[in-house]
């Protein structure tokens, strides 16, 4: 059972790791009267936290920002829970990287890279068995994308076995940063290239699913940050079959990849959960997971991120499209259902997930779709699916990013402030290229 | 966390500057009730202790020390003592160090020539050490905050050399600028020169600029006035008397949102390099019409709260800009929404972005121009407040106007010898002003006619082979 160290880089990502990071114990720690389950709580806590002589649990995660304000909240905010973070594992600077991804990926890089790795050798060396890292950013600022790039660079040389998953947080497309599209293309065609998978999270959706399954009347980042962490936790926690057999997972990271990312031309995943809905409703809800399966299969042949508004009309015999001759199903390359909860190891899940006609003719029937089941519930709900694809669920963002990056670029504006530390024409012009690659290869499955 | 110095330079910087530090102080103070000298009080002040006539700075380490005595970063030009001396005999003097000061006493006549050139070269070791000091007293100095008036002599023209030493010295610290353009009722005859001048050290030297204009604040204290039934400031006794100090405090005010959340906490946090990323698309098109809302001049005198959206509403009526302006009707091309306050959150944000994008025109590469911020602590006696920084092309109408004014004198050549007989001037400089100018006009022109008749093409996507 390996450890998973955490890093979390800039605000973005130090906030939502921390929710993360408060799901994990929060599950570990719940069942810790029921002995069968001992076993789940053992491995839940070991993967993501470490056991110190003071009783309290310290989080294997790094926390990078280059400026101070956003890790010092999430480090107070730890006193009088019952895990924390170890102490100097955060690095901080204090100017910040001003949105600007040359800055962070030029000019703080090179400065702070060895400070960085040091952390990191450090937290490996507390794992007894290390697997490998979740690496946590957006892509709109100039800390997360920028230096985040580099660091998974800098991970990928100095831990070439170590498995790599990195979520990365799309921003709101009506527009948060002025130049994220910029910051968004050049990172990602970095990490692209280093990470094993790329998990994209965005701030649209969780801000739906917020306000119209949750009922919340004024999103806060704090709410999305516990969605987010929500659906990250679904997949991540192990999946126990029954007490003989143990974990099915050896590497929680190591075996999401090799499920899902058979070739590296397709990295890029998407997660999708049902159900949803704020505590003082759950009470009056009970759940089948026949209802659950099949809405989860219609958010899967829509690529809807929520089981509200679905477009229940297409089906695997008619799907979606404009018209009857261009209607196209959103395709898979592979996929992984996670089913938590109470009889789900007896219900059989139907078999359209592996349809033929989601997946391309060069994917094995056997390795389409996979299911991990458990027994055991997650966060209070008493049955819940959780949904990790590699598909072209990606297209849609990336195409809406690097048009309007393009488009910028057509007219050279802000061009001045990434060239000021060095970055150049050719760089932008590779990272577009490598971008549309992706875009090409999922729009051709 | 970042330090700020700020240079107030002539009459009307130090105005400014010295409200500005009245704000800043009340706002500290109601905040950090602990007396704990911190990280958000350190941006702009320092603590010190003083040992046998000398000042010493007393370092911050663990940020759990009480404050002892505050100074403010800040440097303080002026060619005439009446105003700083005002200013030291009033209840801020404490907070400046002697050594910050640097006057003379003849002034500068309204002159932008003696201002830059004259008293630049004679002053200009001096003020640059006193910036190093300043500077070496920063743990990590982030910008200048350079507070002038570009209608008279000092501040407009000892004020724009600045910004050359500025740039010599610290090429990589950011430098802002409030400059406050006279309005057309202007009493200074040659406030056309020295503006068109020092719009021109603008331009080049500055990394963004806000500017200011009397009228605009003449009229936005006029509203709140009229709304508010006590003033507790004393009303004009002539007609057409100014309310300096409240003109001031707004800028003052704008100037502290601008930092609020490079100082305090909050879940989208904005640095001022954040803010010079977003909004300068290209390198001379820094210009920032700022407006605020809901209107308020200190915690006392304010308009009484309106509901969230609709101050986000009025936050884009020509009203409550500083500027006179209407960049409703014109051309965005990046806009900066700050937010203090803690009931205001992301949705509240997003929504009213989304109604406000349909009525406001954006340059067509930059649809989704906008850089939000939300930080926790509202302003005092304010539930919240929404600054909003716009690079708009509305700007273009200032600068006619002034280019008009300044053509009017310029093509008599009048008074052109009071400038030409000071040292280091040449009479060159006029046209390459005018030039730079008009060449900004029409830049912002030209992105106002693509965007606007719908012209404009978008370059095909990179195809790959």
């Amino acid at each position: 059972m390996a450890a998973t160290v955490t890093v979390q880089l800039g605000q973005c990502g130090t906030q939502i790791g921390h929710e993360l990071l408060s799901v994990l114990h929060e599950e570990a720690t719940f069942y810790h009267h029921k002995d069968r389950l001992k076993d789940y709580n053992d491995i839940a806590m070991k993967t993501f936290f470490n056991d110190t002589q003071c009783g309290k649990h310290e989080a294997r995660s790094v926390m990078i920002d280059m400026e101070p304000k956003a890790v010092n909240w999430a480090v107070q905010d730890t006193t009088g829970k019952e895990w924390r973070y170890a102490k100097s594992q955060q690095f901080v600077q204090k100017s910040g990287s001003g949105n600007n991804w040359s800055y962070g990926f030029k000019v703080h890089a090179p400065k702070c890279k060895d400070a960085i790795i040091d952390l990191i050798r450090k937290e490996i060396e507390k794992c007894d068995y290390f697997g490998g890292f979740l690496l946590l950013m957006s892509l709109a600022g100039g800390t997360g994308s920028g230096l985040g790039a580099f660091v998974g660079n800098v991970l990928r040389d100095n831990f070439p076995r170590a498995t790599v998953l990195n979520p990365v947080v799309c921003p709101y497309t009506s527009g948060e940063v002025a130049v994220q599209n910029y910051n968004a293309v050049l990172s990602l065609s970095h990490i692209i290239a280093v990470s094993d998978a790329v998990c994209l999270l965005h701030n649209n959706q969780l801000h739906e699913i917020c306000h119209r399954l949750l009922g919340i009347k004024q999103v806060s980042f704090h709410d999305m940050n516990k969605v987010a962490a929500h659906q990250l936790a679904s997949v991540l926690l192990p999946i126990i079959q029954d007490k003989q057999s143990g974990s099915r997972f050896q590497n929680v990271l190591n075996d999401i990849a090799s499920a899902l990312v058979c070739n590296s031309r397709y990295k890029m995943l998407d997660l999708k959960c049902v159900p949803y809905m704020s505590p003082h409703t759950m009470a009056f809800n009970t759940f089948q997971w026949e209802g659950l399966a099949k809405r989860m299969f219609q958010m899967m042949l829509t690529d809807h991120h929520m089981d509200e508004g679905l477009n229940w009309r297409t089906t695997l015999t008619r799907p979606h499209g404009k018209t009857q001759r261009s209607s196209t199903y959103t395709k898979y390359v592979s996929s992984l259902l996670f089913m938590r909860g109470q009889g789900s190891t007896s219900y059989d899940l139907l078999t359209q997930f592996g349809d033929s006609r989601l997946y391309p003719t060069w994917i094995m029937p056997a390795c389409r779709n996979s299911v991990w089941k458990t027994e055991l519930p997650f966060r209070g709900y008493e049955k819940c699916i959780a949904f990790l694809s590699n598909g072209t669920s990606c297209v849609k963002s990336l195409n809406v990013l690097t048009e309007k990056a393009w488009d910028m670029f057509g007219s050279k504006a802000y061009l001045h402030h990434y060239y000021k530390y060095g970055l150049e024409e050719s760089d932008f012009i590779n990272a577009f290229a490598t971008v549309e690659n992706v875009i090409y290869s999922y729009k051709t499955l | 966390m970042t330090q700020s110095i700020m240079i107030q330079v002539g009459q009307c910087g130090n105005q400014i500057g010295c409200r500005f530090w009245d704000q800043c102080l009340h706002e500290h103070a109601f905040y950090s009730k602990n007396g704990i000298y911190d990280d958000a009080i350190s941006s702009f002040f320092r603590n010190t202790e003083t040992y046998s006539d000398e000042t010493y700075d007393l370092p911050m380490r663990t940020g759990s020390n009480k404050i002892n005595k505050l100074k403010a970063r800040a440097i303080l030009v002026d060619m005439e003592e009446g105003v700083i001396n005002e200013l030291l005999q009033g209840q801020l003097g404490e907070i400046f160090d002697s050594k910050q000061l640097i006057t003379n006493s003849f002034g500068s006549g309204n002159n932008w020539a003696v201002g830059n050139k004259e008293y630049g070269t004679m002053y200009r070791e001096q003020i640059a050490e006193q910036v190093r000091k300043a500077a070496e007293l920063c743990d990590c100095l982030q910008c200048f905050f350079v507070l002038h008036s570009t209608g008279g002599g000092t501040g407009s023209g000892l004020g724009t050399s600045l910004l050359s030493i500025l740039q010599d010295e610290f090429p990589e610290v950011y430098r802002f600028v409030g400059a406050v353009y006279p309005s057309s009722d202007d009493d200074v005859i040659t406030s056309p020169y020295n503006s068109m001048l020092a719009t021109y050290e603008l331009t080049e030297k500055a990394d963004c600029v806000l500017p200011i204009n009397n009228q605009a604040l003449i009229n936005i204290c006029n509203k709140v006035q009229q709304a508010v039934r006590s003033g507790k400031f004393e009303k004009p006794t002539e007609k057409n008397a100014k309310p300096f100090d409240a003109m001031n405090n707004l800028v003052a005010n704008v100037i502290l949102n601008m930092t609020s959340s490079s100082r305090f906490e909050g879940s989208l946090n904005v640095d001022l390099n954040e803010i010079v990323m977003n909004l300068v698309p290209f390198p001379k098109q820094h210009y920032l019409v700022s407006s605020l809302s809901p209107l308020y001049i200190s915690k006392d005198v304010a308009l009484p709260p309106r509901k969230l959206d609709q101050a986000f509403e009025d936050l884009f009526s020509k009203d409550h800009q500083l500027m006179l302006s209407d960049p409703r009707h014109s051309l965005y091309l990046a806009c900066a929404l700050m937010v203090r306050g803690k009931n205001v959150q992301t949705s509240d944000l997003n929504r009213n972005i989304a109604k406000l994008s349909r009525n406001l025109s954006f340059v067509n590469w930059n649809q989704e121009g906008w850089k939000t911020g939300l930080c926790n602590l509202p302003p005092i006696g304010q539930q919240y407040s929404l600054l909003a920084l716009a690079n708009n092309t509305c700007i273009r109408h200032t600068f006619t106007d002034l280019k008009d004014r300044f053509v009017k004198l310029y093509s008599r050549k009048a008074h052109v010898h009071h400038y030409e007989k000071v040292d280091g001037f040449e009479s060159l400089l006029f046209d390459e002003s005018l030039n730079s100018l008009t060449g900004i006009i029409k830049e912002y022109e030209e992105m106002e006619k693509t965007t606007l008749s719908g012209t404009a093409q978008s370059t095909d996507r990179l195809q790959l082979v």
